[in-house]
């Protein structure tokens, strides 16, 4: 009887879809009765909610034997929703059963998960693989998927430079092995694997998943180039069903979270007369009656105001998708415009994605997939370091620097226009028309083409051929005419007005195949193989010029051909690799599993015998739940223990590292005869240059509890790298600075804790959290030869680029800084006083300048050599520069028709470098500029108890202190996002199936003792040198208002 | 599936090897280089450039590096921290710098010198260049043994990175300075002669006789010590002479102005540096008269000149009336910043002349660069070679005192040309008269002051002779105090300044270095 009922419906609901395929739509209530199971199970599903979409009102809930009536148009979509599960959307027009299938959800180990070269079922996962939640990380405001993945993600760090704009962040898995080289993860998008990936070339939008391969088993089959981790992106592709037509968009603005206090009119003229009382005259000039207290009510100038905006921005997405049996597609394009909060800097982009997966006969399918972005990124870089200045001067070269130093007060008789226009010397120039006037413009083009062709040989065994093509190419433009500061014509500018162009293309190809052979013995026994070999190369041209002495600046760019060519480059490099692969994983009734894969690799960059690298894995995993022993605790949904070990490797170094070469780009000239070639050394041959391998043992646990309310994985991780490829520093008695070798070894262990909870699930209200928390400790085993310490410098001004301020030590973390140790200031009673003088007293150490320059107000720092002065010697590891945990805490609330993500993230335990402070908390050169406003509580006879230097303080140059090294912990509101979806009887009558408008806000609030501008920086960040804060400028605020609409 | 298996066998069927095997394009292997006459010529000419880089004579020894020790002082306020003020440390860039390129030079000699044998090229020119080579590396050496004094002593090209080529043992200053002379020895049979050299740009032997006594003669000095080294110095020095090919010009400052205008005299430049053009196409230029010379606009038609050297009131007051050297060496003028025109100052200004010997004004080109000037710079110049005879004779225990009488004209010749006199006509006011060696010695220091101030071999000369801190002292008392960037310079010499520590850098990755005493 019951299936008669079922029987009719089924013909109902058919003949329904029938007419909605085939004419327009058009509204009939109609009531549907079904029942919920669980996909895997078959088992029903009592408390599932199920609702017309958009319309909260219609909620019902499934019984026990998980049956439920809903009444509902044809039009349209149920949704079915439980704890635990994915949500799952309902045609009603094509329903065409009286089953709803539940999927068990993110959390559950059923989900299927992108891993190399397939996926799998997260229950038969052996590896620590995390994926990312794509709708959570699509929630920020942002265009590249990378600006929002920190935190997210257990065991991933992300540090960007600063805040510019169009700028890839440095991706971290499980911290830095590498200790010169890079350290970013290989990228896999769509089956090509690729170390050079810039994210913003995908659009958050088209991601359909993001993996995370962490462990040993997870990677070792990327082989060379799995060591620093692999991250999986796959891109969405259309789903058989009718056409299907989506926008999201949002529009809003950006600003700067926080600016710098400087001086005010009265503690800069203060400051400027303590500096130079010559300077009496510039302030005070003959014939007025202003006295110092008369800057107290002069207007300030903040340059900050001028330099910064508040920045519109706008994105706009689309796609369209659907398919049948034999044909499904996805296509999209996108377009993005963003003004930098620094006035004339933007960043647009405009992307376009193309997915096609064709069935050609029953054996065989096609699956292609091409996507082309096109950016252009617009203006300066904040913390860029500009050539004109002499070395000792380059400080001065930075924008924000010269932003917080100049005068901030018009002087009598000249008016903010002469100001503006005042380029009477470089330090006078206006960092704002300077700003104004400056270009630098950069051009990406970027093409990705892949087709993968798969032939089911048998119903077990199949063989997958995939090629592709990667092209990226880049143009720099930069023009500085004679109202900027490189081109400015100044002394030591001898340049001019100066432009360069540079174009960068690199060419990546790939050609692989792959058998896959899956067989399910005896029923309890899974076996499945995988087979392949594939092979890859890398090609990149590089050519440029710079122009000095161009003569019509009026023409820009177009006015380089008049000027004087000054260097001209080419470059052209390539790089091959070979590899064959192999993959075994065997499960015993999904209870016992077992994964080994092996890859070997040959890379054209290694010396001739020393080419070829093994990288073998083994990993276990057990199902605890399975067994009848768990039976008794009922709490545990599931638990799986994991067990693995393998070696990857990292090849990252420079295409010819291996070979000795020769250049002959210097000139000489005798006779006063036209130069010829002149040869230099350029590197010297490694025959022994090979891999860098790195073991990785992981233990991991999952857990999902309480209905599935509560998941948990814990993975506990030890790495250890050998035969580092490192760009040893050389003894310049060899006749050259660097040299890659195989040399010393680096330790990484880890903790990473990841816990998903449903806190409330109620029919109107659910919250749901998701935590991770990450430790990891470096620890340097050995170094070049012994070597005890390695020492870093960062490029910052010509005092400071041979200063080392990082050390790396044996024992020690990959990284820590380095410097003097601040001891305040040299009080009174360090001295004796002497004719109306001050001495120091024989018992007080100098602080590295001769004792009898010392004045009460100087820098002082703690002697540990005891020699009675500062020197080298002194310098001692002051403080951490990696830091002791991080981690993320996203939480979404729904509300009805309401929700909101709210996501925090941290650092906690590093320390920065906050160099700013070097020259505008202590100007260590004495010139005449403005300084932080902290600077007005400096030591001074009448403020004895600051720990700030007095002015004109005298003190060794070149030297980092702590004094300037500040706490870089901070937690970060960083997304929060408020959206609505609109009930259906709006929606109806607009023919639109459901509509949601969002506002999200990124980056608002911070937490942080840090004084800088943004304690997330590092503005000459590699793996050695991070944590560096120089004329960075803050990440932005970006508040938006979004809509997002499907049709 | 048969099509399959074809696909595959073809796409393995090219060698693997050919596959992976990848060569460099736009630098050479070095195993392939030094095949043909163009490669090697080259190798050779790296060789000078590494000498001429900014980074030694080309900029940095140009008047930042305090090497005109008490002639003149760096007046740039913001290099008061830098060597430049001898205000010396351990990470002091230019110091490091010094070393470096130094050592770059020596590398890429080695490297030459090895392979020089297998070249297929003419076995006269092999000859010659191995003589260069030779030679130049031992000048490298011996700038380092005097300013580090314990220095590696590495003879052969690094083959790889590993420890045994890069981890090396300091040798005694003595060690190099044996090492200096027998490759110099060596070098002297092979170079060219002098005699019809267009110009002193290539090493020549008499090049290399005069460097080898300046050589000996400092080896004689502090801290070495080995006076039996003055008779070599003399042998040397004497060989210049005796040559025949060298005679001082007779005009002092037409020497100069040669080198600003790109025209040679091997008579009197034995050995110069070359620069050419303005680095705008070849980066071949260097900053000799940029550094410094009399300040002059940038831009303007004169061309740059940073002035960062002024000359003491010591060294004024140096010169005797009517000798010409003075205000040549000495600027007596400054260039108005707009006009350009000379305006003279007042005689009793005296401490904040301008070091003018090598000026802008008299270069051909134009327009000129700000940073980059044509101006080749001497390293060795007959009149030097004439005053080593001189000192060596005397001081050379050993000496034919039947050369006095010629030991002493030849240090006339040089004083009579400072007074635009015919070097070779004896005169009464102007001649200096033996009055032993105590005065001697006195005499020829200052006479060397007078006649190679900013020929940037004072400190050098004033360390041999054990004066160096002294002569500082001495001169930084009669500084007046208001001559602020004088006070500075001279108040940072330290005793230790006699040699430069062993940079901090090199420290840390040579392990196998002791830094120098003091430092």
């Amino acid at each position: 009887m019951k299936f008669n009922i079922f029987v009719k419906l089924l013909q109902i609901v058919l003949f329904v879809g029938a007419i909605c395929l085939s004419n327009k739509v058009f509204a009939q209530q109609k009531i549907v009765k079904a029942k919920v199971v669980d996909t895997s199970t078959g088992l029903p599903l009592a408390g599932v909610i199920i609702q017309t979409k958009g319309d909260a009102d219609s909620r019902t809930v499934s019984n026990k034997k998980g049956e439920f009536t809903i009444v509902t148009d044809h039009a349209d979509i149920l949704v079915a929703s439980y704890i635990g599960y994915e949500s799952t959307e309902i045609q009603v027009s094509t329903f065409a059963s009286s089953l709803i299938r539940l999927t068990p959800s993110v959390k559950s180990l059923d989900e299927v998960v992108v891993v190399a070269y397939g996926e799998q079922q997260r229950k038969d996962i052996t590896g620590s693989v995390s994926a990312v939640n794509m709708d959570d990380l699509t929630k920020a405001p942002v265009t590249s998927f990378d600006q929002a993945l920190q935190g997210r993600v257990a065991g991933v760090t992300l540090t960007s430079n600063d805040g510019q704009l169009g700028e890839d962040l440095n991706v971290v898995i499980r911290g830095s092995n590498s200790v010169t080289q890079s350290n970013s993860p290989l990228y896999v998008v769509d089956g090509f694997p690729t170390e050079d990936f810039s994210a913003g070339t995908v659009n958050p939008n088209d991601i359909a998943s993001i993996s995370i391969l962490k462990d040993a088993s997870a990677t070792a089959i990327y082989g060379s180039r799995g060591a620093n981790g692999v991250v999986i992106i796959e891109t969405k592709s259309g789903k058989t069903g009718p056409i299907k037509i989506g926008y999201s968009g949002s529009a809003g603005f950006q600003d700067v979270v926080k600016t710098m206090d400087v001086m005010d009119p009265y503690n800069y003229v203060k400051y400027m007369l303590e500096l130079n009382p010559n300077m009496s005259e510039v302030f005070f000039p003959s014939g007025t009656s202003l006295t110092l207290d008369d800057y107290k009510s002069k207007p300030m100038i903040d340059w900050q105001d001028q330099l910064f905006r508040k920045a519109p921005m706008h994105n706009h997405y689309m796609s369209m998708s659907g398919g049948t049996q034999q044909t499904r597609y996805w296509i999209s394009g996108s377009v993005a415009d963003q003004n930098g909060v620094i006035d004339h800097s933007r960043y647009t982009r405009y992307s376009g994605q193309m997915r096609l997966d064709q069935r050609i006969s029953k054996k065989l399918n096609l699956d292609m997939n091409l996507s082309y972005t096109s950016d252009r990124t617009n203006g300066a870089v904040a913390s860029e370091l500009s050539e004109s200045a002499a070395q000792s001067q380059q400080y001065q070269s930075y924008l924000m620097f010269r932003v917080w130093s100049y005068r901030p007060v018009l002087i009598d008789g000249t008016t903010y226009d002469d100001m503006f226009e005042d380029i009477s010397s470089l330090s006078n120039l206006n960092p704002i028309m300077s700003n104004a006037n400056e270009l630098r413009e950069v051009n990406r083009n970027n093409l990705r083409f892949n087709a993968k062709l798969q032939y089911k040989i048998t119903p077990d065994l199949s063989f997958t051929v995939r090629g592709g093509i990667m092209q990226a190419q880049s143009e720099t433009d930069r023009f500085y005419n004679s109202k900027t500061y490189s081109g400015f014509p100044s002394a030591n500018n001898g340049r001019g007005v100066n432009g360069s162009y540079d174009i960068y293309k690199r060419k990546e190809m790939l050609g692989e195949g792959m058998f896959d052979y899956k067989k399910v013995y005896y029923r309890d026994h899974t076996i499945s193989l995988l087979g392949g070999f594939s092979m890859q190369s890398y090609d990149i041209d590089r050519a440029g010029h710079t122009v000095w002495h161009i003569p019509y600046e009026e023409f820009g760019m177009a006015g380089l051909s008049n000027g004087r060519a000054n260097s001209i480059i080419s470059l052209i490099e390539e790089n091959r690799l070979m590899s064959g692969l192999a993959r075994l994983n065997y499960s015993y009734k999904s209870r016992y599993m077992l994964t080994s894969t092996f890859r070997a690799d040959g890379s054209s960059k290694f010396a001739k015998n020393k080419r070829w690298g093994y990288f073998p894995s083994v990993a276990l995993a057990w199902n605890l739940h399975e067994e009848t022993f768990m039976q008794s605790f009922k709490f545990i949904d599931d638990a799986k223990l994991r067990v693995s070990w393998g070696a990857t490797g990292n090849n990252r170094v420079d295409n010819y590292a291996s070979k000795g070469m020769i250049g002959v780009d210097e000139f000489y000239s005798f006779n006063n005869q036209t130069p010829a070639n002149a040869a230099r050394i350029i590197s010297l041959e490694n025959t022994k240059l090979s891999w860098e391998t790195t073991y990785q043992s992981n233990i991991g646990y999952d857990m999902n509890m309480f209905n599935n309310r509560v998941s948990l994985t814990l993975d506990l991780y030890r790495k250890t790298s050998e035969d580092l490829l490192l760009n040893a520093d050389l003894p310049y008695s060899t006749g050259l600075a660097n040299a890659f070798r195989n040399v010393g070894s680096v330790r990484n262990e880890g903790l990473e804790i990841a816990l998903g909870t449903v806190n409330i699930h109620k029919k109107d209200f659910r919250w749901n959290s998701d935590f991770n928390i990450s430790f990891n400790r470096s620890k340097v085993l050995s170094l070049t030869d012994g070597q005890e310490k390695l020492f870093s410098s960062v490029r910052f001004t010509g005092d400071f680029n041979s200063t080392n301020l990082y050390v790396t030590e044996v024992g020690g973390p990959i990284t820590a800084f380095y410097g003097l140790v601040y001891d305040g200031v040299y009080q009174l009673s360090d001295f004796e006083t002497r004719q109306g003088g001050y001495t120091l007293k024989p018992s007080v150490p100098a602080n590295g300048i001769d004792r009898n320059n010392i004045q009460p107000g100087d820098p002082k720092f703690v002697d540990f050599n005891g020699d009675g002065t500062i020197t080298d010697a002194d310098n001692v590891p002051i403080g951490r520069a990696l830091p002791i945990h991080s981690g993320g805490l996203n939480n979404n609330f729904e509300y009805k028709n309401l929700s909101l993500n709210v996501f925090f993230q941290w650092n906690y335990g590093n320390k920065i470098m906050n160099a700013n402070r070097i020259t505008l908390e202590g100007n260590y050169h004495n010139i005449a500029i403005n300084q932080y406003a902290s600077y007005a509580d400096r030591w001074s006879m009448d403020n004895q108890d600051s720990n700030i230097p007095r002015t004109r303080a005298q003190g060794p140059t070149g030297f980092y202190s702590d004094r300037t090294l500040e706490d870089g912990s901070y937690v970060r509101l960083k997304t929060v996002q408020l959206s609505y979806n609109f009930s259906k009887e709006l929606l109806k009558t607009l023919k639109i199936s459901n509509a949601s408008i969002n506002i999200a806000c990124h980056n608002l609030f911070t937490w942080t003792n840090y004084s800088g501008i943004d304690p997330e920086v590092s503005v000459r960040n590699s793996t050695l040198t991070t944590g560096f804060d120089y004329s960075a400028y803050a990440r932005n605020r970006i508040i938006t208002a979004g809509l997002k609409l499907n049709l | 599936m048969k099509k399959i298996i074809l696909g595959l066998s073809l796409i393995f069927s090219f060698n693997s090897c050919d596959y992976l095997e990848t060569e460099p394009t736009g630098n050479f292997s070095i195993g392939g280089f030094y095949k043909n006459d163009k490669e090697v010529e080259s190798a050779l000419r790296g060789v000078y450039r590494a000498l001429s880089n900014n980074m030694l004579y080309g900029a940095n020894m140009q008047g930042i590096m305090g090497l005109s020790a008490d002639l003149g002082y760096e007046s740039y306020s913001r290099d008061r921290t830098t060597v430049g003020y001898n205000y010396v440390f351990s990470t002091d860039e230019r110091v490091l710098s010094f070393w470096r390129y130094l050592y770059i030079g020596i590398g890429r000699a080695n490297l030459l010198l090895e392979n020089l044998d297998k070249a297929p090229i003419d076995e006269e020119r092999k000859k010659t260049i191995r003589g260069e080579a030779l030679f130049l590396r031992a000048y490298n050496y011996f700038m380092l043994v005097k300013h580090f004094r314990r220095i590696p002593l590495i003879l052969a090209s690094a083959k790889s990175a590993e420890p045994e080529y890069t981890q090396i043992d300091q040798s005694a200053p003595e060690e190099v300075y044996e090492q200096i002379i027998k490759d110099m020895e060596e070098a002297e049979q092979l170079v060219i002669s002098a005699e019809g050299l267009y110009g002193g740009g290539q090493i020549n032997k008499s090049a290399v006789n005069g460097v080898l006594a300046r050589v000996c003669l400092t080896m004689a000095g502090e801290p070495v010590n080995r006076k039996d080294m003055y008779a070599k110095a003399e042998f040397y020095a004497k060989r210049v002479i005796t040559s025949g090919l060298h005679e001082l010009n007779s005009s002092y400052e037409d020497i100069f102005k040669r080198y600003s205008e790109d025209k040679y005299d091997i008579q009197e430049s034995i050995w110069e540096l070359e620069y050419w053009g303005d680095n705008t196409v070849y980066y071949s230029a260097g900053m000799v008269g940029r550094n410094t010379g009399i300040a002059s606009p940038a831009g303007s038609s004169l061309g740059f000149c940073q002035g960062f050297l002024r000359a003491t009131g010591y060294l004024y007051n140096l010169y005797g009336n009517g000798d010409l050297r003075r205000d040549w060496c000495i600027g007596s003028f400054t260039y108005h910043t707009t006009t350009l025109a000379k305006q003279p100052i007042a005689d009793v200004e005296i401490w904040n002349r301008y070091c003018a010997k090598f000026r802008r004004e008299y270069e051909l080109t134009s327009p000129k660069q700000n940073n980059a000037t044509p101006i080749n710079f001497p390293m060795l110049r007959y009149a030097d070679v004439l005053l080593m005879y001189a000192e060596a004779h005397f001081n050379n225990a050993e000496a034919n005192v039947a050369d006095n009488d010629f030991a002493i004209e030849c240090m006339n010749m040089v004083r009579r040309r400072g007074y635009g006199l015919d070097i070779h006509v004896e005169n009464t006011n102007v001649d200096y008269v033996y009055d032993g060696l105590q005065g001697f010695m006195q005499e020829i220091q200052e006479e060397r002051a007078r006649e190679l101030a900013f020929e940037l071999l004072r400190k050098d000369d004033l360390v041999r002779w054990g004066k160096y801190y002294s002569q500082m002292q001495y001169v930084k008392n009669i500084v007046p105090n208001n001559y602020t960037e004088a006070v500075v310079y001279f108040g940072n010499v330290e005793e230790k300044g006699v040699m430069w520590p062993i940079p901090s850098y090199e420290m840390g990755v040579n392990r196998k270095l002791v830094q120098n005493t003091g430092w």
